[in-house]
């Protein structure tokens, strides 16, 4: 009898070495960086947005111009570089009559991100932007809203305006760690200051 | 012998309970790095917000109530610092499938109904060449998306009439040639029949307060509206067809769907 309850010790103690104790249904760790990483040589040359800051939250970064992937998606800063903040070029310069379109990464390489506080924005924060021609421009929050992403508003983000606008976007709400995806955005609604 | 044995094993046994009472604390702090906000006092899930709006309209209704999100109608008024719960996996199956690999020498375009858009090549030995199609003008580009490299974008504009939902163009990437698809977004069937309700409207010069969903105007040749100064650069001799059928848009190209911007998303790594 106390042969077998010592076997059955040995048994669970080997199990808990083996599996370190640890959370099998951990997802896995993020894809190496590519190794293919192309030097930009090539930027975006036109009026541009060259950096944000959020006083509030203390977010601050510059701003890189992305497009749009093969696939059609919004292309995003690397998750490598969570704190980069991008400005999507095929949106309007910040400044200009529409609305001019901000991202960050709500969190990645296992960090917070550069916008991972931006849900924290309420209506009469602050948000500066500066532009290459020297212009700097303040915006004021009028909203901020979190939106499941297959509902995401494509008219209230993306439609025409009739002045100048800021629409700083990130991930919330529940992560699905099947999807490895948060699961709606975040979207803050901001106006240019004259 | 026996004892010694004994004692071990009882340890063991100890060491074993001890082990598997502590785990769950362990593993809350540090287990699961993707959790990593919920760990820093704030999580995403709890969000202060107010509405989501319907388009620009000023009236915002406010729910403030908590509870499921709201029904897609147009736009999804959200809660007051609620706490979703777990609503985590039948919703989302079919939203975000996993990233793809990178693949070299592919391009797709996609222009708007304003006859506006962009190319994006994937070619990773540096610019493409050679980039042609019969129903575009390149009017910018190429640029690089800064966010990645390989990517390559020109900013196109339709010349003459719209060829249809879709369009071949090519390139040369590292001297091998590349095809790709244009997508031209169509407009929805409803606003086909456009009601004329005055019929004496004057002819205005258009300009850039139109909501994004309407239609009334008819763009017949390019106005040099707000964002063109830098596009224009071989497209500015002579009057350029947009071939578009609806106002200008000043996103050139709405993507579909939310914007993958956490961790472990569509977001490069």
């Amino acid at each position: 009898m106390t042969t077998k309850v010592r076997r059955a010790a040995a048994v669970l103690l080997l199990c808990l070495t083996a599996t370190g104790c640890g959370s099998p249904d951990s997802p896995p760790p993020p894809a190496a960086a590519a190794d293919t990483a192309v030097p930009i040589t090539k930027p975006f040359k036109g009026l541009r947005p060259t950096s944000v800051r959020i006083p509030k939250i203390g977010a601050e970064s510059s701003l890189i111009a992305v497009a749009v992937t093969v696939d059609g998606k919004i292309s995003v800063p690397s998750v490598k570089t969570p704190m980069q903040a991008a400005w999507y070029r095929l949106s309007p310069v910040p400044g200009e009559i529409g609305p001019a379109i901000v991202l960050g990464h709500v969190d990645g390489d296992r960090k917070p991100g550069i916008f991972f506080k931006l849900k924290d924005l309420v209506a009469g924060d602050e948000v500066d932007i500066d532009r290459n021609d020297g212009k700097h421009l303040k915006f004021v929050v009028e909203r901020t809203t979190q939106v499941p992403k297959d509902q995401f508003p494509q008219d209230a983000v993306y439609g025409n305006s009739d002045k100048p606008q800021l629409r700083l976007i990130t991930c919330g709400g529940v992560f699905d760690h099947a999807e490895h995806s948060y699961q709606d955005n975040v979207v803050v609604y901001a106006d240019l200051v004259p | 012998m026996k004892k010694p044995l004994g004692r071990l094993a009882g340890a063991a046994l100890a060491g074993a309970v001890l082990t598997l009472a502590l785990a769950p604390a362990a593993s809350a702090q540090t287990g699961d790095p993707s959790s990593s906000p919920a760990t820093t006092s704030d999580s995403p899930t709890a969000v202060p917000t107010e509405t989501s709006s319907a388009s620009e309209t000023p009236s915002t209704s406010v729910t403030p109530t908590s509870g499921t999100p709201a029904p897609p109608a147009a736009s999804a008024p959200q809660t007051h610092g609620e706490k979703q719960q777990v609503k985590t996996t039948e919703a989302t199956t079919s939203t975000t499938p996993p990233e793809k690999p990178y693949q070299d020498n592919v391009g797709h375009g996609y222009v708007n109904l304003s006859g506006e858009g962009v190319l994006v090549i994937a070619c990773a030995s540096g610019a493409p060449s050679d980039v042609a199609t019969a129903n575009l003008s390149v009017v910018a580009g190429p640029d690089q998306d800064e966010a990645d490299g390989r990517y390559w974008n020109y900013d196109v504009r339709v010349v003459g009439a719209v060829p249809g939902a879709t369009a071949s163009f090519s390139w040369t990437c590292d001297k091998v040639a590349g095809q790709g698809e244009i997508e031209f977004e169509q407009a929805p069937p409803e606003q086909t029949s456009t009601p004329e309700p005055t019929p004496s409207t004057p002819a205005t010069t258009s300009t850039t307060t139109t909501p994004p969903g309407t239609s009334a105007a008819t763009p017949s040749t390019t106005t040099g509206t707000t964002a063109d100064t830098t596009a224009d650069t071989t497209a500015a001799t002579g009057p350029v067809q947009t071939g578009g059928t609806q106002p200008r848009a000043q996103v050139r190209y709405a993507p579909k769907g939310g914007v993958e911007t956490g961790f472990g998303g569509t977001a490069r790594f």
